[in-house]
């Protein structure tokens, strides 16, 4: 296989539209663990479960933007219906290990409801006709194809991620999250609420995890292990751009996304994620806070 | 004679199985200014930590404005008017100055209370976009007592104001915080440092959890036995 500018110049772009699809996923997954201190294994259900409402939702009503909505929605309901009736009732009781174990349980159980409901076969999620196609760029002499869906979500979670990371450090709530973050103490002794801004962030990262399955679903399959597949990659970037942090996560995300799409080019699926869990470990080993990550977040 | 703000009832408190307060007992009255002075781990720190019930106490009782805060949730007793400048200044790193003094919670005009605060420390505002984390220790200091100063407290905590900064910058300090206190704030600081007996017109004197010494400023500026007794220095 010969190399063509082509073919990498549109691997890069397929890297930046995964990247931030998973930057979507992690965002989440990091502010959680870095407010609360807790892993939480079920963040890919929320993934899952947004693929999932959005295709019983266009095939009620063929629209998959409003899809997209009702997912979003209905994802973070159940964020904030897992944090209820779960977390907050298990963090009282200060053991890790058993939040930790029941929200494996939760991600079990979630996925067998959906394979009961659904069955066990891939669902197909089609591409809106609105944005179905190819574009054709002239860049430098080069002339590019690139579906035009691709196009879209690189430029939707772009701008998602923008308004989230404006959030984080424009707005007095966000500001009080990442100071939650980075000393929870005297954060509190200055008069920030945990519980309210830990159930918030639940809710906008169940909301936003479900956003990303919905608009995954087009270009991966959707189907019932798609979260708990994915999950092992999203803790990969969390911990490689730092517990709670916005930045780092956003960098971690390309990073592994470009050598996820880059790397095919040169071997094959398996060593190139084998690669990214090799890694994992050499972070972990010379600079275990990650990136960009504060010390002590995770003690 | 004006009113007791806070009162502390016999705390006893504890590190997990330790004992580390045994039956703690002090007053500060509405506008006065108190130090609470006594060596390395004896106890001074988990004082201030127990009034705002970031480690609760076992036993014994609290009272601010003459109400029960003991083990009230820490964010609640910020509401309630007691701000907290801690001991080695935990500014937020991450943040910039000005994101740092939005952290506070408080019901009022912040736009005015950060014009006040940037009054006392220019170079604050000069350095408003920094990251806090590449502050200068100085500067961190001050930063943590603008942080503290934010929410126009009732009471404010000081633990160790000045541990590890250079005399120059402990005098622009003992100014600002005595400006604060003329301005009607009532301050209780813990300190190590007898130069900060400066700050206070009343001492306590604490020793392995217990007080062992109550008086004026005055009392213990001319008690060089009970400076070197307690305190292991005298001035």
């Amino acid at each position: 296989m010969s190399l063509g500018i082509e073919l990498i110049l549109t691997q890069l772009l397929n890297a930046l539209c995964m990247g931030l699809i998973f930057a979507l996923i992690a965002v989440g997954l990091s502010i959680i663990m870095g407010l609360l201190g807790i892993v939480n294994m079920a963040h890919g259900v929320f993934y899952l479960f947004g693929a999932y409402f959005t295709v019983a939702a266009v095939s009620w009503y063929p629209n998959f933007g409003l899809g997209v909505i009702i997912a979003a929605l209905l994802c973070s309901g159940i964020a904030l219906a897992v944090f209820f009736l779960f977390i907050r009732y298990l963090m009282g009781r200060r053991r890790p290990l058993e939040i930790m174990v029941a929200l494996i349980g939760i991600n079990i159980i979630c996925e067998e409801l959906i394979r009961n409901i659904f069955g066990a076969e891939p669902k197909y999620l089609a591409i809106p006709s609105m944005l179905s196609g190819q574009v054709t760029f002239n860049f430098l002499g080069v002339t590019l194809m690139y579906p035009k869906y691709y196009l879209s979500l690189i430029i939707i979670c772009g701008s998602l991620l923008i308004l989230i990371y404006y959030f984080f450090h424009k707005t007095d709530l966000g500001i009080r999250g990442l100071a939650l973050i980075q000393d929870r103490e005297i954060a509190l002794a200055l008069g920030v609420n945990i519980a309210k801004l830990g159930t918030l962030f639940f809710a906008i990262g169940g909301a936003v995890a479900g956003i990303s399955g919905a608009l995954a679903g087009p270009i991966f399959s959707v189907y019932p292990t798609m979260g708990i597949e994915l999950l092992g990659f999203i803790f990969v970037i969390v911990i490689i751009g730092g517990v709670g942090s916005i930045e780092g996560t956003f960098l971690a995300s390309l990073l592994i996304s470009t050598i996820k799409s880059v790397g095919v080019l040169f071997a094959s699926n398996v060593v190139v994620d084998a690669f990214i869990y090799v890694l994992l470990c050499v972070m972990l080993c010379i600079r275990p806070r990650g990136l960009k990550g504060y010390l002590g977040v995770l003690e | 004679m004006s009113s007791i703000l806070l009162n502390v009832k016999n705390i006893h408190t504890y590190y997990g199985s330790t004992h580390v307060l045994h039956g703690v007992s002090l007053q500060v009255k509405e506008g006065e200014s108190v130090a609470l002075m006594g060596r390395n781990s004896a106890g001074k720190t988990t004082t201030i930590r127990s009034i705002i019930s970031l480690t609760p106490p076992k036993e014994g009782k609290i009272y601010f404005k003459g109400k029960d805060i003991t083990c009230l949730p820490s964010h609640l007793c910020a509401r309630m008017g007691i701000s907290l400048c801690p001991q080695g200044r935990r500014i937020f790193p991450g943040l910039s100055v000005i994101q740092n003094l939005r952290v506070p919670v408080f019901s009022g005009n912040r736009d005015k209370n950060l014009q006040r605060v940037f009054k006392f420390f220019p170079e604050l505002f000069e350095k408003n976009k920094q990251l806090a984390g590449t502050l200068s220790g100085g500067e961190q200091q001050m930063l943590a007592i603008a942080r503290a100063l934010i929410p126009n407290p009732k009471l404010l905590l000081l633990d160790e104001p000045t541990e590890g900064l250079s005399p120059l910058i402990v005098k622009r300090i003992h100014e600002t915080l005595n400006e604060i206190r003329k301005m009607g704030t009532t301050i209780l600081v813990a300190s190590c440092n007898l130069i900060d007996i400066a700050l206070a017109e009343k001492v306590y004197i604490i020793e392995k959890g217990k007080i062992v010494f109550q008086g004026t400023a005055e009392e213990l500026n001319r008690s060089h036995d009970i400076q070197r007794k307690y305190l292991g220095v005298a001035l």
